[in-house]
């Protein structure tokens, strides 16, 4: 700096502050990337099929998994800090033999590995993934196949008329067995309705002699098919596979719990990539098993689904109605500026008081008071008064209005002048003009509203843990049974599902892909839709550019 | 008298003195004398949970008594006055503890009664005796209603407090609770029996909340004031067009995934590695100075290729650079610093332990939340400042970076206030980040190496349990009310500010 006047002092010194600025937004967008970045490496990694490593130990115990995680170690330090040898995580699963889906192993510790081609997993439906060795397959006594490779070939054969079945028992179970049980639930209320309704002896005494007569037929066609039923899962649970785990234990797998059956060690590239697209359809359409930590989550997105879309039903109308007075009607003045105000702090407050409200208003008042005049027969349980889809949308739906409202008063502004005068010249009345030109001008300022509200919907968590969401509905609230749409139901969320999941789950370590592959699918979709309400944002801007009012 | 679980026996002279002494090993020992006063002890109770004793004294005086653990290790007991309710005008005859919660009912020899609840330190109710000369007395099992007989009557009392263990003590205050050492701020809602004493202190919440909330403003202001101004100042419009979705991006995160990832991916790994952060916050800014001033020595001509704030985007690679290497030299760093164990070292410089989610954790993630609204505001207050006052200076000569601060910074000044305070109300209000990355334990100090519980997690974690209606409820209730209080202020006031600032741009 020597040798220079104040003058460039001065600005070398705002060039230096300058750069940290410039500093202070690069990490902001680093620290996005970076975000980003790491929930997709994590996420998607999820799927995707690492080989099989057997290993064995100097003490001359063999295990077999994956390697899921490396740990740098750390030498001796002077001060006599214990050196800290490198260290792998293998996901060594057959949690039924085990008891641990995972071990830790430090590399000096381990004396030889390979990859061994014959080494299958078996996905299962319970107990999760089986790392080992196929030996033998077997009905009852009777032997159907013997070594490794007759039971590989013979295994896909079985497993596929397997599968057939498991699907016959599900559509029996949610099809006439779920029929049925919701037919005697509906003569449960009926009975409950005659004892509180109180008729006359007489006709009391037939109208529960016709209910209890239904019953029976129910429970009779319940018993006809409950045989059925047991039959389908003995025939399903026949056969075994015999297999061996690393350490040399037999184990017997039914073929019908099987999920998948591989042998990760002989795939090529192809196979594993088909793996992996057939793992992540598995992750978005199927019903997660095991307590949520495996199998997929499509009742969570179908219900995050559903939820934003009643939302937007209930915040649009709301919303572009109220923009379209504070914009077109009311007069600007200290009232309009309250309410602004007021409009800005409601997006203000936080999410969990819009929780505590819906909990108090609509669940506990609405709710109860819907319950009490409407289905008094099935109290003390509640049917609207307790937390449900329908409450966590109007909830979302209070918490959403503002950026409705802002998103539409912006559109609405956006649209010129000149096409108002134009219209009212014309001899078109104010709400014509206001209908027919203005609205239809501002509509892509409406659809920026409506999707950044149901972006912010889709990710919000708190207020719903409060009034409505479960870590396991056990139905859809759409389903084949009437009235079809069940508002009063519980649902599984995508984002409570990450919170579940994550940090209410008994086997965090196992479950911690799913919850990255699950937020990395919430992103997306979050992400997805605030971008393309941007791009239509800034569209409208655009093509408005200059003719503002 | 013996208390029900058989462990202690008490008792009161005519002299104004109480005894008390251990039941332990089924052998009593010795009765210790402690005085009340030189009036004498005329009724004695012990409250449900066995551990307070109610004193009444023959001048009217009524008082708590609580056995108080002493000496280094708590390993002695002293009896000791917690608590003084307003004396009564006549020596209390008959006190009788209620079954279900910390209430009392005394009866004076004047033919008063008065219904005391000790945790509150509350008098509910006091007035005259429906049966002056009653000589016995019972609370009913639901504590909704008294029984007093006496020279051959008999009297009912109706009582309707449904919420007697609330005062502006209990929730604000310290209050000193059975089996404390001195009286302190503790929230602890439920516990193991039903003869818990509930602890309904919010003080601990507010205080989680601020901190948490000041832990990732430290983080979020800098971070969002200053990017805002080097966005609306020195970049070009085109690039400003491609950086401004990013940031809206980063504001559409959903807090869940945040706290995910604060927890499960962070915490664990900033234990490991938290002498890297500390190398960060100077390595950082250095290598961005380095960068930027390499930058400058770059031919005009091949600088002149770049739209102006360019170098932004350099500085996200030389950062990342940065940070790795950061990461790098942590283990070496922390050896020479901190002699091979940073947590270690913090525990004996400092005294304070290391939790593993704790306010550092907080700082970053929520800070990571609130910097996208602060930047929105901030930008916006200063992409307004008229453009006729930019170019004036710089026609005077001013610099570049001379107008910003001089002129830009001052008139886009409250612009940047209210972006800060409603960045604060988000804070405040954030809860699933919260929940999921500290260990939601309510204690109170400001150590950013350990956990804390925020109004707004405590509510989350709590009102699924709270039985509709009950005091607990009403007052996560009350805890609702007061987040909604404080930020309906604070985006009031910053509305205010705004809408001021607007106007007054329009005017120039």
């Amino acid at each position: 700096m020597r040798g220079r006047t104040p003058a460039q002092r001065t600005e070398a010194l705002g060039h230096a502050l300058t750069w940290l600025c410039g500093g202070a937004l690069a990490l902001n967008l680093l620290l996005v990337v970076f975000l980003l970045g790491l929930l997709a490496w994590h996420g998607l990694g999820y799927f995707w099929q690492r080989p099989l490593v057997a290993v064995e130990l100097a003490d001359g115990a063999r295990l077999l998994g994956e390697v899921h995680h490396r740990e740098a170690g750390r030498p001796a330090d002077d001060d006599g800090g214990q050196p800290v040898p490198d260290r792998i995580q293998l996901k060594v699963g057959n949690r039924d033999v085990t008891g641990a889906d995972f071990v830790w192993l430090e590399e000096p510790g381990i004396a030889a590995r390979s990859r061994p081609a014959e080494a299958v997993l078996l996905e299962r439906l319970e107990w999760g993934h089986f790392y080992g060795f196929l030996r033998e397959l077997r009905d009852g006594d009777r032997l159907l196949a013997a070594g490794d490779e007759a039971v590989w070939r013979e295994l896909p054969v079985l497993h596929r008329d397997k599968l057939a079945l498991r699907e016959r028992i599900h559509e029996l179970e949610s099809g006439p067995i779920g029929r049925i049980n919701y037919r005697l639930e509906q003569l449960r209320l009926a009975t409950r309705r005659v004892e509180l309704e109180a008729p006359p002896p007489a006709e009391r005494e037939r109208r529960l002699a016709e209910i209890a007569a239904d019953a029976a037929a129910a429970e009779a066609d319940y018993a006809a098919l409950a045989e059925e039923l047991f039959a389908l899962r003995d025939e399903l649970m026949r056969e075994v596979v015999v297999a061996e785990t690393a350490a040399g234990r037999s184990q017997q797998i039914a073929v019908g719990s099987i999920v998948r059956a591989l042998r990760p060690n002989a795939m090529g590239a192809g196979d594993k990539l088909g793996l992996y697209l057939s793992r992540v359809w598995e992750f978005v359409s199927e019903d997660p098993r095991e307590s949520n930590t495996e199998g997929g989550i499509f009742p969570a997105i179908f219900g995050t689904v559903l939820m934003v879309f009643l939302m937007s039903l209930a915040v649009v109308p709301l919303g572009v109605l109220a923009a379209l007075y504070l914009r077109e009607y009311a007069r600007q003045g200290a009232l309009v500026r309250a309410v602004r105000i007021a409009v800005n702090n409601l997006a203000g407050v936080p999410s969990i008081v819009f929780g505590v409200f819906g909990l108090g208003f609509f669940v506990y008042l609405v709710g109860g008071t819907i319950d009490r005049l409407f289905y008094p027969e099935a109290l003390p349980t509640p049917t609207y008064g307790t937390g449900g889809i329908l409450w966590a949308a109007l909830t979302l739906a209070l918490l959403t209005v503002p950026v409705v409202i802002v998103a539409t008063e912006e559109g609405l502004a956006a649209v010129p002048r000149v096409v108002r005068e134009g219209s009212l010249a014309l001899g078109a009345t104010k709400l014509e003009t206001v209908w027919r030109v203005v609205l239809p001008a501002a509509a892509p300022g409406i659809l920026t509203g409506m999707i950044l509200a149901m972006a912010r919907a889709a990710g919000e968590v708190a207020p719903l843990m409060i009034v409505g969401m479960v870590k396991l509905a056990p139905s859809l609230p759409i389903d084949a049974l009437p009235p079809f749409l069940h508002l009063e139901r519980k649902f599984m969320h995508l984002g409570f599902h990450i919170y579940d999941v994550g940090f209410q789950s008994p086997n965090v370590e196992a479950t911690k892909p799913l919850v990255f592959a699950t937020a990395l699918l919430l992103i997306a979709i979050v992400t997805v839709m605030n971008l393309v309400a941007i791009a239509l944002r800034n569209h409208l801007r655009r093509k408005y550019a200059g003719s503002a009012v | 008298m013996l208390s029900a679980d058989q462990r202690d026996r008490y008792g009161g002279t005519g002299g104004g003195e109480l005894l008390w002494g251990q039941l332990a090993g089924g052998r009593p020992h010795d009765l210790e004398v402690t005085s009340a006063g030189s009036s004498g002890v005329t009724a004695l109770t012990l409250l449900l949970g066995h551990r307070a004793l109610v004193v009444g004294q023959a001048d009217g005086a009524l008082g708590v008594w609580v056995r108080v653990r002493e000496g280094e290790e708590g390993e002695r007991f002293r009896l000791t006055r917690v608590r003084d309710f307003a004396p009564r005008r006549a020596a209390v005859h008959l006190l009788e503890p209620s079954q279900r919660n910390r209430g009392f009912l005394a009866h004076d020899l004047d033919g008063g009664l008065g219904l005391y609840y000790n945790t509150s330190h509350r008098v509910l109710w006091s007035g005259t005796s429906p049966l002056p000369a009653a000589s016995a007395m019972a609370f009913a099992p639901k504590g909704d209603g008294a029984v007093l007989a006496g020279g051959g009557r008999l009297a009912t009392v109706a009582i309707h407090n449904p919420h007697p263990e609330i005062s502006w003590r209990a929730l604000f205050g310290r209050v000193w609770y059975e089996g404390a050492r001195q009286p302190e701020h503790v929230w602890q809602s439920t516990g193991a029996t039903d003869e818990f004493e509930s602890k309904l202190s919010l003080t601990p919440l507010v205080v989680g909340t601020l901190k948490g909330t000041l832990y990732s403003l430290l983080l979020a202001v800098p971070l969002g004031v200053f990017g805002a101004m080097y966005a609306s100042q020195f970049m070009h419009p085109r690039l400003l067009g491609t950086v401004k979705p990013v940031v809206e991006v980063m504001a559409a995160l959903p807090s869940v995934v945040l706290g995910f990832l604060a927890g499960l991916w962070l915490a664990p790994r900033l234990e490991r590695l938290f002498p890297a952060l500390l190398l960060m916050l100077v390595v950082l800014p250095a290598s961005v100075l380095l960068a930027g001033w390499l930058w400058r020595k770059l031919p005009q001509r091949l600088r002149g290729r770049f739209v102006t704030g360019f170098e932004a985007l350099v500085f996200v690679v030389v950062l990342a650079a940065a940070a790795g290497l950061c990461l790098r030299l942590s283990a070496p760093f922390e050896a020479w610093a901190f002699g091979s164990d940073f947590q270690a070292w913090l525990l004996a410089a400092t005294g304070l332990p290391y939790d593993q989610r704790n306010a550092v954790v907080i700082g970053l993630a929520m800070g990571f939340a609130v910097i996208p609204i602060i930047f929105a505001i901030a930008e916006d207050a200063f992409s307004n400042v008229p453009r006729n006052l930019v170019a004036g200076s710089l026609a005077l000569g001013a610099n570049r970076w001379q107008t910003v601060t001089r002129v830009v910074l001052p008139s886009a000044s409250p612009g940047i206030f209210s972006a800060v305070m409603i960045g604060f109300g988000r804070a405040v209000g954030e809860t699933m980040i919260v929940l999921m990355a500290t260990g939601n334990t309510p204690i109170m100090d400001w150590n950013p190496f350990n956990g804390f519980r925020t109004l707004s997690a405590n509510i989350a974690v709590e009102i699924p349990e709270a039985p509709v209606f009950s005091t607990l409820y009403r007052v996560l209730f009350l805890a609702a009310l007061l987040l909604f209080a404080l930020t309906f202020v604070i985006n009031t006031v910053a509305e205010l500010v705004r809408q001021r600032l607007r106007r007054r741009y329009a005017e120039l």
